[in-house]
């Protein structure tokens, strides 16, 4: 600090103005969706046409219900197992969403940021869709075995009523667990 | 026979053994050849003549049950009595291929005749068209294609170079896309069977018949490359592999030559020793290496593309079944015992590893 003709010189208070800024605000509905297919490979121990009406039979037994399309579903946690109408494969499908924000100055800061942040989430999602269909793949699995392993029951013992005359029928489990069944015919 | 040949002609004749046997090139030519004097011609036949039918006669020379005029006969394919029909005959396509790779590979096998994103440049495909005819092939050419494009990967220039150049010689010869298992005739408007078939109902089947062999060596190569390929390409060659596979039975089948399945059980026998090795669970793991897959829909749809190659085998079996309903006397009875004992001397010991790995690959229930 120095004077100046005798007057000293002092510090002078000054008033900045920042001005607010405005805040856009843009947000997007984030869907992420993943699924998983199976084949069913159903055994020909009956007409083709037999052994799927029996398998719908028994998986609609098991809970799953008739879709419009002819195809057969039921809930597993948090993802949809579907068989498809013609019986060939089920798919384990699984989604997830939801809403994100972001904000900028502008609307084009806004809409990279909304970019960033949609991109970030789709990624959470799939990892949350993947995580639920990798958590459900093992009951569906178990749920169609199961169904399946009814359904060559019954296609054995009509196959067997159609050879001739069922004398005797034993059901086992093997050392290993396996279903053993035994019919006795007597062929005319 | 002796003939004093300079640099440029030397050059011309490594380029020869290039195409045709693989051998490195190490002349470096002063002015590539461009017009071939009639000796050097002569002399660059002769062994093409000779590198082409020794590769026949040693693939021929094995005694053997063949399929002649739907009935088996025991012999060696080269037998005067088997062999009426044979023509190896080269036209004028090989003669350019020679010639035009001479004068214009170095220009092609150039990292700047690569556009970024976009492939070869639009001068390189210009060049490699000019290099490769594909109209009026024969017999020979289809041979020489099919070598050339084995040795192929011997060549040192640009990998998006080699696919177009590859692609460009399947255009020209059924073998080479026998050997190449990739499927672009859609570019030049041809069906894979009708193609394929050109093979068996002529005089190229003795081709498949000596080079079986060959062929078991070079599938089971070609799919060990497809596994590994670039993760984007990965499932694209897999599903190429698998079609033209599959269109190979049906031209087999449309041309009741089905007795030639035997190299196709075998290379699917010898992969579960090479890239097929392990459990399925290890193959499942080996075929996601170098991958970034993050979703089960795009780990599906590498899972089923192997699949649609290990399915290869149940088609195989299907058909035997099949042609086991021919009885004695039926016109396709011989060609049905034939492709019964080789699918239960290769493929059937080898069928429950082979269905276990599909069932892996399509999470098959039942």
């Amino acid at each position: 600090m120095t004077a100046l003709s005798g007057v000293t010189a002092m510090s002078r208070g000054y008033r900045v103005r920042y001005p607010a800024p405005v805040w856009h605000n843009v947000s997007a509905h984030v869907e992420s969706a993943d699924n998983c297919a199976m084949d069913v490979a159903l055994l020909d121990i009956l007409p083709e046409p037999d052994m799927l009406a029996l398998l719908r039979t028994h998986l609609q037994a098991d809970g799953w219900q008739p879709t419009l399309g002819g195809a057969l579903s039921k809930q597993f946690g948090d993802v949809t197992a579907e068989l498809t109408p013609d019986g060939k494969s089920v798919t384990i499908k699984a989604s997830a969403k939801r809403e994100v924000v972001a904000r900028g100055t502008d609307s084009t800061k806004a809409n990279e940021a909304l970019d960033q942040v949609k991109a970030k989430a789709e990624r959470e999602l799939a990892g949350r869709a993947g995580k639920a269909i990798a958590a459900a793949e093992g009951d569906v699995r178990a749920s169609v075995q199961a169904a399946l392993q009814k359904v060559y029951v019954e296609a054995l013992k009509r196959k067997a009523a159609s050879l001739g005359e069922i004398e005797g029928m034993q059901e086992s489990r093997g050392a290993d667990g396996e279903l053993e069944l035994t019919i006795k015919v007597r062929v005319p | 026979m002796s003939l004093r040949v300079s640099v440029d002609e030397g050059h011309a004749l490594e380029v020869l053994d290039l195409l045709c046997r693989g051998r490195a090139i190490r002349i470096v030519p002063v002015r590539p050849l461009s017009e071939p004097s009639p000796e050097l011609t002569q002399l660059a036949a002769r062994r093409l003549a000779a590198t082409s039918m020794r590769l026949l006669a040693e693939g021929g020379r094995r005694e053997r049950v063949v399929l002649r005029d739907g009935r088996r006969v025991r012999g060696r394919v080269w037998d005067p009595a088997f062999n009426h029909g044979f023509r190896l005959r080269f036209t004028a396509a090989t003669h350019e291929l020679w010639i035009q790779t001479t004068q214009r590979l170095a220009e092609i096998a150039r990292s700047s005749e690569v556009v970024e994103g976009q492939g070869s440049s639009k001068r390189a495909r210009r060049q490699i068209r000019r290099i490769i005819k594909i109209a009026d092939t024969d017999t020979g050419d289809w041979l020489v294609y099919a070598l050339a494009y084995r040795h192929l990967a011997r060549i040192d220039m640009p990998t998006e170079i080699r696919d177009d150049f590859g692609r460009r010689l399947c255009l020209g010869s059924p073998l080479a896309t026998l050997f190449a298992l990739e499927d672009h005739l859609g570019e030049g408007g041809l069906d894979l069977v009708e193609y394929l078939g050109d093979l068996v109902h002529g005089p190229g089947v003795r081709l498949v018949e000596c080079l079986e062999d060959l062929l078991v060596d070079q599938w089971v190569a070609q799919i060990d490359a497809c596994m590994r390929t670039t993760a984007d390409l990965r499932r694209t060659r897999l599903l190429a592999a698998a079609t033209t596979l599959h269109a190979w039975l049906g031209a087999l089948d449309r041309h009741h030559r089905l007795d030639l399945t035997t190299s196709v059980s075998r290379a699917l026998a010898r992969l579960l020793d090479h890239a097929w090795s392990g459990s399925p669970a290890e193959v499942v793991q080996r075929l996601f290496t170098g991958t970034s897959l993050g979703t089960f829909v795009e780990k599906d749809a590498l899972r089923r593309a192997l699949a649609g190659v290990v399915q290869v085998a149940e088609r195989v079996l299907r058909l035997r079944d099949r042609m086991a309903a021919h009885g004695f006397g039926d016109p396709r009875y011989e060609e049905s015992q034939l492709l019964l004992a080789a699918c239960d001397e290769h493929l059937r010991p080898h069928f429950p590893r082979l269905d276990a790995l599909a069932s892996a690959l399509t999470g098959r229930l039942g």
